[in-house]
């Protein structure tokens, strides 16, 4: 077999093997993370809390995240990305799952503050663990398929939850009760299966023939030994680069709006139609499909023209007309149609705060 | 973007900066929602703040196009 052959064959083997599994432990980690908005249509008043308290719930699972993503890296460095991953995906479905014990705002922050500290390092040790695994030219394309497991994750996280909510009272539990748990399940189960199912580096993979993994070993170290050519600037230097804020503000405000929606999205949609639970679930999900055409839309139009800030900058602006349109409009189910809008914000490719790891910048 | 101009380990200092500040973000924007929610009685403000947050981005993102000279000859 000539080496174009054996890289394409062993590349596409690769890719077979880890980004479909890779591509589920990623819906389910944004499930997790966002599935306390669907609970709020229940538990919110089931528990009295009040906006404010649900909001700052929300987001504290951001602080917990932010403090742990360093700690979280070093010891991903040290124990190998395939234990670690499965380190993080058990302790987040079982702090997942403890959600359904929450009685007062104090022990809802505390979840969920603990559930971001768990997940923290998930998408940079998936990053990282495909770094093991694919040439750089090939990496971003890996990178970028896993990522589109986000709006996946909508179009099966809304119906879902929704019918989650409706067991409402079944077996003496809450609706929102059985979605913490029933939800948090699948986190745990595949936390086990990593540790089987993923290998730590090519040379361990069974399913790779000994060409195959000599050919992956060598190219990806010399990647390595050839990468000193780098731009001499300092990290003192990458620290205060004007522009290196200037991408944080982008990214802060991004993220106000993106996750502002992802979390309050089924309160709002709730308030505005007035549909059941369930109905809310579906209307999510379709929104959550068009997001996904728009993404691919958006980022291959990014990609053929190598072009990234005025994408970001189309989406961005879309996104302002959408959550001004929703709040201008007295008319309700007007309204639900900007909400496509606002949700296309931050989907071209690497707008969502941690998709910056690798390639996904704009 | 960082990667398109920067390499190593000063790349990896600087998006790990930009990831933190949008955690903050996204501390910030739930918070806000639920704090003028309670405020107000009604999302709509909320929602035009958020809609400001984004138009500033998006200037900000448009703004960004005059440094992509500062590539790397790698990128």
């Amino acid at each position: 077999m000539n080496l174009p052959d054996l890289a394409s064959v062993t590349l596409r083997k690769v890719t077979l093997r880890l980004i479909p599994f890779l591509f589920v432990l990623y819906i389910v980690a944004w499930l997790d993370r966002v599935n306390v908005g669907f609970a709020a249509l229940q538990m919110n008043s089931d528990l009295g809390f009040s906006s404010a308290a649900f909001g700052f719930g929300s987001g504290v699972f951001f602080l917990g995240y932010c403090l742990f993503e360093v700690p979280s890296n070093l010891v991903l460095h040290r124990v190998g990305a395939r234990r670690w991953i499965s380190r993080i995906m058990i302790s987040w479905g079982a702090i997942s799952a403890t959600m359904m014990f929450v009685r007062t705002t104090p022990t809802f922050y505390v979840l969920r503050f603990l559930l971001g500290a768990a997940e923290a390092g998930f998408f940079p040790g998936v990053v990282y663990y495909l770094s093991h695994w694919y040439p750089e030219g090939q990496r971003a394309r890996a990178v970028a398929a896993f990522m589109t497991a986000v709006p996946v994750s909508g179009v099966i996280g809304g119906p879902l939850s929704g019918a989650l909510l409706s067991l409402n009272g079944l077996f003496g539990l809450a609706g929102w009760q059985w979605l913490f748990l029933v939800e948090a399940l699948p986190a745990i189960l595949l936390g086990v299966i990593v540790l089987v199912y993923l290998p730590d580096r090519p040379e361990t993979a069974d399913w790779l023939s000994s060409a195959e993994k000599d050919w992956l070993v060598n190219r990806l170290a010399a990647e390595r030994t050839g990468y000193n050519g780098a731009i001499p600037i300092s990290i003192f230097a990458a620290l205060t680069n004007p522009t290196i804020w200037q991408l944080g503000i982008i990214f802060l405000f991004a993220a106000i709006g993106f996750y502002g929606y992802s979390f309050w999205a089924p309160l709002i949609v709730k308030s505005l139609t007035g549909s059941s639970d369930v109905n809310v679930g579906i209307i999510l999900g379709a929104i959550s499909a068009i997001t996904i055409i728009s993404m691919i839309l958006n980022g291959a139009h990014s990609d053929h023209s190598d072009e990234r800030p005025l994408h970001v900058a189309v989406a961005l602006l879309i996104s302002g007309a959408g959550f001004f349109g929703c709040a201008v409009l007295r008319q309700p189910i007007l309204a639900v149609f900007f909400l496509p809008m606002v949700h296309f914000g931050p989907c071209p490719r690497g707008s969502s705060p941690e998709h910056l790891q690798p390639q996904g910048l704009p | 973007m960082p990667s398109r101009f920067l390499t190593g380990a000063p790349a990896a200092a600087g998006i790990a900066l930009v990831v933190t500040i949008a955690n903050v973000g996204g501390f910030a924007g739930p918070t806000i929602i639920g704090a003028m929610k309670d405020r107000f009685g009604t999302h709509g403000p909320a929602f035009m703040l958020l809609g400001g947050c984004a138009v500033v981005a998006a200037l900000l993102a448009i703004a960004l196009r005059r440094v992509a000279v500062l590539r790397g000859p790698a990128g």
